[in-house]
Parts: structure tokens; sequence; C-alpha cells
């Protein structure tokens, strides 16, 4: 669904080239969440940018659905961290969703469904005729996933998309893009740098290094039943994979060989 | 609550307090102290009477309605090119390079000085006021209009790139809102300039073949021949024009801007 292949990313300045990635890989399947941690400062976001097409690389190739991205592709659609300033503040929450879909072919009556319906997903129903600045942190966050949910993409990109809000809304955000994923089906990349929230959302952490940031190891992640905040959280899986990538993350040696497929088992 | 009709309150009296004691001194006082003074400055009852027979009969659309007509056409002029060109300036950097010196040589020629140019062009009808008018008023609003565009948000910029929002929709959705409180503060500025250039173009004559002579026209023919009741009542006209053009503007830009405001609002809390 959407590759990575060997991508490289080199920023030329005044005192010389800054390499921020080296030669990262991995692929995210359709219907995948996959997770992105690293150290601060280790190109996660650069990273991001590159794949949804908004920088171009110095190297390597990041297909969606088999397409070459060069520019922003039709099928993704982004979550920023700063959901302050990624909503346009000028248009209510309803046009602030139908400004994406304006160029999608589709009439008026599946664009006001498509808005509606995805609006409710994500509680903001009764919110929509609202101006972003009206709402919450947390709300606005959610009007920015709806954005995105209605845009139907193929994959959704989220970068660090519940740094700027408070520990309860966090988790809430959490659990809503896990039912809207269970709900529509959806593949997404998500880049963080909590590493709980990594183990908690993903199927599958890719762990990257510090700069130039290279891919440390996948970690694959499964947990029994429906993830819970609470219960999740309290299995001993969870506590030896939220370990196991920390110490990943900090560049600790696991003394075992990192590959996905000799982690501790996860039923 | 209160503090707010205090406010109210002391901004209706205050000009009345002024036309009283305005009246006071040029009724009362200045007739008995010296006659060539009360000559000068005639008492408010009388500017009144000038205003109503001057403006409010036949000289509506010799003097007032003329003079707005061109003020309205040349301003408008002005913010159509003013916002469209700063817009397409501020998103193509070639474009600004190259236009960039002419607009800063154009911007501080103070407009009245083009009046014998243009005159020279276009004789002394409508059509010379209007470009006076225009040329005069362009600059603000090009300049905070190419300003307000290349200041967007960067977050804005990626996320409407992301969305592929492109072509017209950029403009009309992303940019030109964006760049709306810049644009205003632009046209705010523009509208004193264009107001007294409309009056000032009249000042140097009126041909036969304009609509009407204009305010400015009635100053200078109230002066060169004395009739000071009448020269008072046109600037009280001006006033009164002035006051109303900006009450008019302000009330849209609330409008306008209404999400400006309350996103400013939303940040400071």
């Amino acid at each position: 669904m959407l590759s990575v292949e060997n991508l490289s990313k080199t920023f030329e300045s005044k005192s010389g080239a800054v390499k921020a990635l080296g030669r990262i890989s991995f692929v995210v399947e359709r219907g995948e969440f996959v997770c992105i941690v690293g150290p601060s400062g280790c190109g996660k976001t650069t990273l991001l940018r590159t794949i949804a097409g908004l920088q171009t690389a110095t190297s390597g190739v990041v297909t969606l659905s088999g397409r070459r991205v060069t520019q922003p592709p039709e099928g993704m659609a982004l979550v920023f961290q700063d959901y302050r300033s990624s909503l346009m503040p000028w248009l209510t929450v309803r046009k602030n969703l139908l400004l994406p879909l304006r160029h999608k072919k589709l009439d008026k009556a599946e664009r006001s469904r498509l808005i509606e319906e995805s609006a409710a997903s994500v509680g903001l129903g009764e919110f929509l005729d609202h101006y972003p600045w009206q709402l919450s942190g947390g709300m606005q966050q959610r009007v920015a996933i709806a954005r995105a949910i209605a845009y139907r993409p193929d994959v959704m990109i989220m970068d660090e998309p519940f740094a700027s809000v408070d520990a309860q809304t966090r988790a809430d955000l959490e659990d809503l893009v896990l039912q809207v994923r269970q709900r529509y089906g959806m593949t997404i990349l998500l880049v963080t740098h909590d590493v709980d929230e990594a183990v908690y959302l993903a199927d599958r952490v890719v762990v990257l290094s510090s700069r130039p940031s290279e891919v440390v190891e996948e970690v694959a992640i499964a947990f029994p039943g429906q993830r819970d905040q609470i219960a999740t959280k309290e299995l001993p899986e969870f506590g030896h994979l939220r370990a196991h990538v920390f110490r990943s993350v900090k560049g600790v040696s696991q003394g075992t060989p990192t590959h996905a497929g000799d982690l501790p088992a996860a039923s | 609550m209160q503090r707010r009709h205090v406010a109210t309150a002391i901004e209706i009296g205050s000009p009345i307090v002024i036309v009283i004691i305005w009246w006071v001194v040029t009724a009362i006082i200045l007739p008995q102290a010296s006659a060539t003074s009360a000559f000068f400055f005639p008492d408010p009852v009388t500017i009144a009477q000038a205003f109503v027979n001057s403006f409010l009969g036949p000289g509506l659309f010799e003097y007032v309605l003329p003079t707005l007509g061109r003020f309205l056409l040349g301003y408008g002029f002005a913010a159509v090119v003013g916002i469209v060109g700063g817009v397409l300036l501020g998103v193509h950097l070639t474009a600004r390079m190259a236009a960039l010196p002419f607009i800063n040589f154009f911007r501080s020629l103070p407009g009245v000085t083009l009046i014998p140019i243009v005159t020279l062009f276009l004789g002394l009808g409508d059509s010379q006021k209007i470009t006076l008018v225009a040329i005069a008023s362009v600059w603000p609003i090009l300049i905070n209009a190419m300003d307000g565009t290349r200041s967007l948000d960067p977050t804005i910029r990626e996320s409407a790139r992301a969305y592929r929002i492109t072509g017209f929709d950029r403009y009309r959705f992303v940019l030109l809102p964006s760049a709306s409180p810049q644009i205003f503060a632009g046209l705010r500025v523009s509208l004193a300039v264009a107001l007294i250039v409309a009056v000032v173009s009249e000042l140097f004559g009126a041909s036969g073949s304009g609509s009407g002579a204009g305010i400015g026209f009635f100053l200078v023919n109230a002066q060169s021949s004395f009739k000071m009741p009448q020269l008072w009542a046109g600037v009280v006209l001006l006033g009164i024009v002035g006051y109303s053009i900006n009450g008019i503007f302000t009330a849209l830009e609330k409008r306008v801007l209404a999400w400006h405001r309350g996103s400013r609002a939303s940040t400071l809390e």
C-alpha cells in the first residue's frame, strides 16, 4: 500500500550539509496502523513531510498504491500537530471539511453526507456551524481528524497529533482514532515521540535511530481483545513491549537480534 | 454596562457642547467685539441654513453626489486592482521582484502631485478625477495585500498543499481570507487618501464635460466670493461625509473580519 524505499534526505546549509534521514525503508500494509517512534530531533517530521510529498527526498522512493509520490497525492490525508493553524480560522467546521472535497468529483448530496457523517463520527455533529476557534484544542483536533476522514484517503498520516493537548484529551483522542480506524478500515501512519502511545495504538512500531535516522527495528504489537486505556496498559505484554521499544529508542542493546519476528511473543 | 453608557453619553454630548460654545462665541460675543471677525466666523444657525440651501436642494446633484461618485469609482477601482494585483504579487516571487522598484517609486509620490500630468492627458472631466483618486489610493491596498499574502501561516500553507487545494480554491478560500486583515488595514488608509484626492482634484477646476462641479469646486467658489457661511458649510459637509464613510467601512470590516477578532480573542485566553 504505502512503501518507503531507501529514503534519505540531506539539508544543505551554510555550515555544511546536514543529513537528516539516512536510508529509511519500511512498508505499511492496507488496513494497518503503523507508529513511528524515535528520539527527539531524529527527523520524524522530516520523514513524514517527505512521505506526504511536501518536500522532495534526496534519494529513495515513496510509493502509494503503486504510484510514486512526488507531490501530495490524492489518496493521502494529513493531521498536523498544530491544530490551531492547520484549520482555516475563517471557515466554519463544515466549510473546513468541505474545502478539500471541492476538487473531488462528488455531487452536492454526497459531499454533505460525507461531511455530516465524519463530523458525527468524531462526536462533533452538533458543531458544524461553529468556527474552529470557538472550540477547545481537543475538539479542534477532532475537526482535523474529521477533515481527514471526509477526504476518504487510502492512508491517513498523523504528525504528533496529540502532542499539544492535555493528558485526558489525549487518551480520548487516541481511542477516537482507534474507533475511526475500526469503523472505516483506515490505514494509518502516525509519528509520535511517546512510546506508550505508539505501543497502545499500533499494529507495528517502527523505531528510528537518532540523526541521521535509520530504522533500528520494527516491533509487531498484538494484544488480546479491544484496546483499552486501562486494561490494555495493565497487560504484562504491554509492559514488556513498552520496555523493549523504550530501550530500542534509547539505543540500549537488547542482546537479541532485532527482527520483528524474534520479538517477545504477543498473542 | 454602566461604563458603556457613560462612554456613549460623552461621545454624543461632546459635539453638542462644542456647538453650544461655538454658538455662544459667534452669535453673542463676537458681534459685539469685532464685526470683521463675526463675518469670518458665522454662527452655527447661519451655517446650518447655508448647509441646507447649498447641499440639500439642487446642490446635492451639483456638488455632493458628483464628488461621492468619483470617490467611490476611483476607490473601488483601486480596491479591485490593489487586492487582485497584491495577492498575485504576493504569490509570485519573480513578478514581485520586478514590480517592487516601480511600486516603491510611485507610492512615494504624493497623489496630488500627479494632478498636472493627469490633467494634461485627461482634461478636467470625471475621468481625470477618478483616475487621480485611483492612482493615489491603490498603493496602500496593493502593498498590504502583497505583504498579507506573503505572510500566510506555514501550517495553513502545508495543510492546503496536502489536501491539494489549488487554483481558484486556493486564492478564494486560503490566500485571500488569510490576507484579509491586512488588506482591510490598507483599505482603511486608502479611504482617507481617496476622499482627500477626490476633493482636492476639484479645487483645480471642473469643466462642463463632467457630471457636476463637486464639493471641492464649491469650496473654492465660496472662498473666492467671500461666502463665509457656505465655506464653513462645505467644511462641515466634508466632516460628515468622512465620518459616515468611516462608519460604513468599520461596520463592513467588523462583519468580514469577525473570524479574525474571534480567533485572536481565543488565542489570548
